[in-house]
């Protein structure tokens, strides 16, 4: 199975050479997923042969062409309304991306339904995309942002979670579905069902575990969940705003102009019904396209076959990093409950260091504090290297980088 | 791995990462100034003893990675002896020469950490008032 999915990917057939010019070009390996993607041939062609055969403005125009491409933007909302399990296509959004989706919400809820004082819950997981949309909108509004402390190896623990929820009673809550830099799944079902006891709505934010675990809204009871198309092997510039029907129908649009009304006359405009109230302006439609191919190819390839893979890369990965003396994973070091996202520190040795050092054998990963740094400065005091990987990883590349990470460490403990 | 003349990782600069040159404080510096790498959070503070415009005594702590360590290691070293004004005014371009490697666009921070800091001492004649942190 492995050579015919990376065999669709064809940035992975780079050869690398970089500076210093030693040896021979290597093969690209791609350690960054978390980060963004790479796009498979469905993905590429869907969006080519859009460009090239169905190319117009979608819902506007009366002819043929026009037609086509509107069918083709709102082929993939049912796709999307299918692949999370929502119980209805419009309340389906596209939005740009998931830190868009994330800033549409906040700023409707801030606007209808938040008051001064009122609390907002978020956990020290999450990313900046769902942390500084709540702070600038909390400067503003005069909310308060308190944040779920995490266990000493960097999980939710559902009871600490529930005893925030008493304490702070909050109005709103924000959780990240994946952690970004640890990999770990967070129990979500549970915490939705806490926090629904005490009337707060729920915002999952999915941007890495889309690509990873299946996801269904309905079973989550979530009130709104949002992702990224690009980190799902499709397209940058498009993603999705899950929201439930009740609720998208009293949040206020976020992007004013063409399409998403229903009537303009000089003293008033009356807005479209969803899910047009929220897409309003030229939407970006080869890039749902590319959306709705990505999502076809990890249905096609499977939740099941992606689970079992990942987890045979995260055993893989976790026995090779154990061996490598003064390293420190961040985060629990099990295979259970996890997407195989690593990040680790060498002691002695500077993350960017081992960053370059990793790139001249042609293996690209992530230094830094990965758009986190509440976890992080939890974590480590230091930035870490994060290794985050994908369905077309194999174990002879985690060889390969541990091989490479052994390579440095002689290099510098010389 | 590698070990080019012109390897920003060769010997000679993890050498330098290892022992660097001027690490510590002085007891009577003039200037104190702290410089960080927005990219990274890695900082430097450098201080200085100035006398008559020339850089008598210089000192650095700082967390970094290896090629900022390195460079402000080598950069420190050269700069004893000669006119603050003087070291200020090339000192962007030397810090690179002194690395003696090509630099990768993403790294060229790294290597300006140590500039970054005594570009501050320039506006600031008399010391200023940031006391230096044990970094690392
Ligand atoms: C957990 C998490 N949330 C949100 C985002 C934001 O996604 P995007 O940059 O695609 O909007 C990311 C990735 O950058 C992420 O990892």
């Amino acid at each position: 199975m492995m050579n015919s999915i990376r065999n669709q990917f064809p940035i992975l057939k780079t050869r690398v050479r970089s500076l210093p010019r030693r040896g021979g070009a290597k093969s690209l390996v791609y350690f960054d997923n978390a980060a963004t993607t790479q796009k498979p041939e469905i993905v590429l062609r869907a969006m080519d042969k859009f460009y090239r055969s169905k190319n117009a403005p979608v819902h506007r125009g009366v002819y043929t062409l026009a037609e086509a491409a509107t069918a083709a933007y709102e082929n993939v909302r049912d796709q999307v309304r299918d692949f999370i399990h929502a119980a209805h296509r419009e309340e389906i959004i596209f939005t740009a991306g998931a830190t868009a989706s994330i800033n549409a919400v906040v700023a409707g809820y801030v606007e209808t339904s938040l008051h001064r004082g009122d609390h907002i819950l978020l956990t020290d997981m999450e990313h900046h995309a769902m942390i500084v949309p709540w702070q600038a909108a909390a400067e503003r509004k005069g909310l308060e942002v308190d944040f779920v402390p995490l266990t000493s190896d960097g999980r939710v623990d559902i009871g600490v979670f529930k005893k925030a929820l008493a304490k702070y009673r909050p109005k709103f809550v924000g959780i990240t579905h994946v952690s970004n830099v640890l990999g770990t799944v967070n129990p979500v079902r549970e915490m939705i069902a806490a926090a629904h006891k005490i009337g707060a709505i729920v915002l999952i934010d999915a941007a890495q575990s889309a690509a990873h675990l299946p996801i269904d809204v309905q079973k989550l009871s979530c009130d709104f969940l949002v992702f990224s198309g690009h980190k799902l092997y499709g397209p940058t510039g498009v993603g999705v705003l899950y929201g439930r029907k009740e609720l998208l129908e009293r949040l206020p649009p976020f992007i004013f102009g063409g399409h998403m009304i229903e009537e303009v006359t000089r003293e008033k405009t009356t807005y479209a019904p969803l899910p047009a109230k929220f897409e309003g302006g030229t939407q970006p439609v080869a890039e749902v396209v590319g959306l709705g191919a990505a999502i076809s190819f990890v249905q096609g390839v499977g939740f099941n076959a992606i689970q079992k893979h990942e987890c045979e890369l995260s055993a893989h990965m976790l026995k090779g990093l154990k061996v490598i003396s003064g390293l420190t994973l961040l985060g629990p070091a099990t295979t259970q409950g996890r997407i195989p996202v690593f990040s680790f520190t060498i002691s002695g040795i500077h993350s960017h260091d081992v960053a370059t050092l990793l790139d001249r054998e042609g293996i690209a990963v992530r230094a830094g504090h990965h758009c986190a740094q509440i976890l992080h400065s939890n974590l480590s005091p230091d930035a870490s290297v994060r290794m985050s990987l994908g369905v077309y990883n194999t174990v002879g590349e985690i060889d390969r980088t541990i091989a490479a990470l052994h390579k440095i460490q002689e290099k510098f403990y010389a | 791995m590698h070990n080019d003349v012109r390897d920003m990782y060769r010997e000679e600069i993890l050498e330098h990462y290892r022992h660097p040159m001027n690490f510590g404080t002085l007891k009577k510096p003039s200037h104190t100034i702290s410089a960080a790498n927005p990219l990274c959070g890695d900082r430097i503070t450098l201080q200085l003893r100035v006398e008559k415009g020339i850089v008598r005594e210089v000192a650095f702590e700082a967390s970094g990675c290896a090629i900022s360590i390195a460079a402000a290691s080598l950069f420190s070293e050269w700069m004893k002896g000669k006119k603050l004004a003087q070291v200020q005014k090339v000192g962007e371009k030397k810090t690179q020469e002194l690395i003696k490697a090509p630099i990768s666009v993403a790294r060229i921070q790294c290597v300006l950490l140590p500039y970054s800091a005594l570009k501050k001492a320039s506006n600031s004649t008399s010391s200023e008032l940031t006391r230096p942190r044990k970094l690392g």
